[in-house]
């Protein structure tokens, strides 16, 4: 028997030792899934007790079809989904403060972070299957099979929404990029 | 400039995360050397990959089992207490009506259940024997060809006929054993002793 439904069975069962183990499996993956949609640790943390309030009442609902993993994805994305329509879109973040604490405040990091910035907001601005997808293959490292099956679309979609995210996404770049040299341009000749 | 070459767009994730085989490993870094596009994708895709969650640290994943776990309860509990006062809601009418509604249903059971006994023996199956309210008759039945069912039905009716004969004859029974022989001998007036004795001759005489 798969390792998830004996754990599952046993929890129905109420044992206990079967619900911390099924929490301590998948809580680190599903919060950093988590965290990369909202950008904050309140909400990611929020969200991660909610997905699992959620599967463990509702089991009986779980129709053993797909795995447990992806069916506690599923719920995780759509909770987290909801957040992002309350906000409107995905956390505009910041500069990672972490980063500038640890380290000398050099211009390279600077840069770097600048150029993470600019990334972070392209991506605000992909549509959310694209974010997500992009989000799973790059940043997760998934299939694009279980990607699909998360997403609840066929392969192609998934593989779809992939490109255009990566496309879209050098696009904007290229087109900050333009912006940030002609504006380097402008302030060297009034200088001159 | 875009790149038309989406083989090695494919490859580039894979690329990415290490799990390709050599050849085609070596294939993606000549095309990346020469294309600035693709170059850009794997830095962009590199970036990407790099952006790091902070981890909440040590105490936080063994406090979440435990948070979850009472948030599941209490979850649970909730739901419980909302499903019995959804009944409980349903049930609040007034004591009396609630007892008329329950003597109702308790009866109607017993009407239907007394009707099922009664007609059960007309049906198809058992043409041979039928049952009215003071007699049984009967033709040839064939016991071997009664159903459980049916035997159920005969043991119930003759049970409730039985039980009501009982009834009846119980206290004539009764009252028969507690009366005293000799106090009714005693309570003979010379006319009814004669009438006795004479009665008793002619048993004698007759053997």
């Amino acid at each position: 028997m798969d390792e998830d439904l004996d754990l599952i069975n046993r929890t129905e069962a109420g044992e206990r030792d079967a619900f911390d183990e099924l929490v301590k499996k998948y809580q680190k993956s599903l919060y950093a899934t988590l965290y990369r949609m909202v950008s904050n640790h309140e909400d990611a943390s929020d969200l991660l007790q909610k997905t699992f309030i959620k599967a463990f009442t509702g089991l009986k609902s779980f129709e053993r079809r797909s795995s447990f993993k992806t069916w506690l994805y599923q719920i995780g994305i759509n909770l987290a989904k909801n957040v992002y329509r309350d906000r409107g879109r995905f956390n505009q973040v910041s500069i990672d403060d972490v980063i500038i604490k640890k380290n000398p405040r050099t211009l390279d990091i600077l840069i770097q972070n600048e150029s993470r910035l600019l990334l972070r907001k392209a991506l605000a601005e992909l549509p959310q299957k694209q974010r997500l997808t992009l989000m799973f293959r790059i940043q997760e490292g998934r299939k694009f099979d279980e990607i699909a099956e998360i997403m609840k679309c066929s392969l192609g979609t998934a593989k779809a929404n992939y490109h255009h995210a990566v496309q879209k996404l050098k696009l904007i770049m290229k087109e900050s990029f333009e912006e940030e040299k002609t504006d380097n341009k402008e302030a060297a000749r009034e200088e001159n | 400039m875009t790149c038309s070459n989406k083989d090695i767009g494919k490859l580039i994730p894979a690329f990415l995360a290490q799990e390709l085989e050599r050849a085609e490993r070596d294939i993606v870094t000549e095309h990346l050397e020469s294309c600035s596009d693709c170059k850009m994708e794997l830095i962009l895709l590199r970036t990407l990959a790099a952006e790091t969650v902070p981890d909440p640290g040590d105490a936080f994943w063994e406090e979440t089992p435990g948070t979850i776990y009472r948030a599941v309860q209490r979850e649970k509990a909730r739901k419980k207490r909302f499903d019995l006062s959804w009944f409980a809601g349903r049930i609040s009418m007034p004591r009396w009506a609630l007892t008329a509604a329950t003597v109702s249903v308790m009866l109607t059971i017993s009407l239907l259940t007394l009707l099922s006994v009664q007609h059960r023996p007309d049906s198809s199956r058992s043409p041979a024997y039928v049952f009215s309210d003071d007699t049984m008759t009967y033709g040839s039945i064939n016991v071997a060809t009664l159903s459980q069912d049916d035997i159920d039905s005969i043991n119930s009716w003759a049970g409730g006929e039985l039980s009501s004969i009982a009834q009846e004859v119980e206290p004539v029974m009764a009252g028969t054993r507690d009366t005293d022989i000799y106090e009714e001998l005693a309570s003979l007036n010379a006319s009814e002793i004669d009438t006795l004795a004479s009665t008793i001759q002619t048993w004698e005489e007759e053997g």
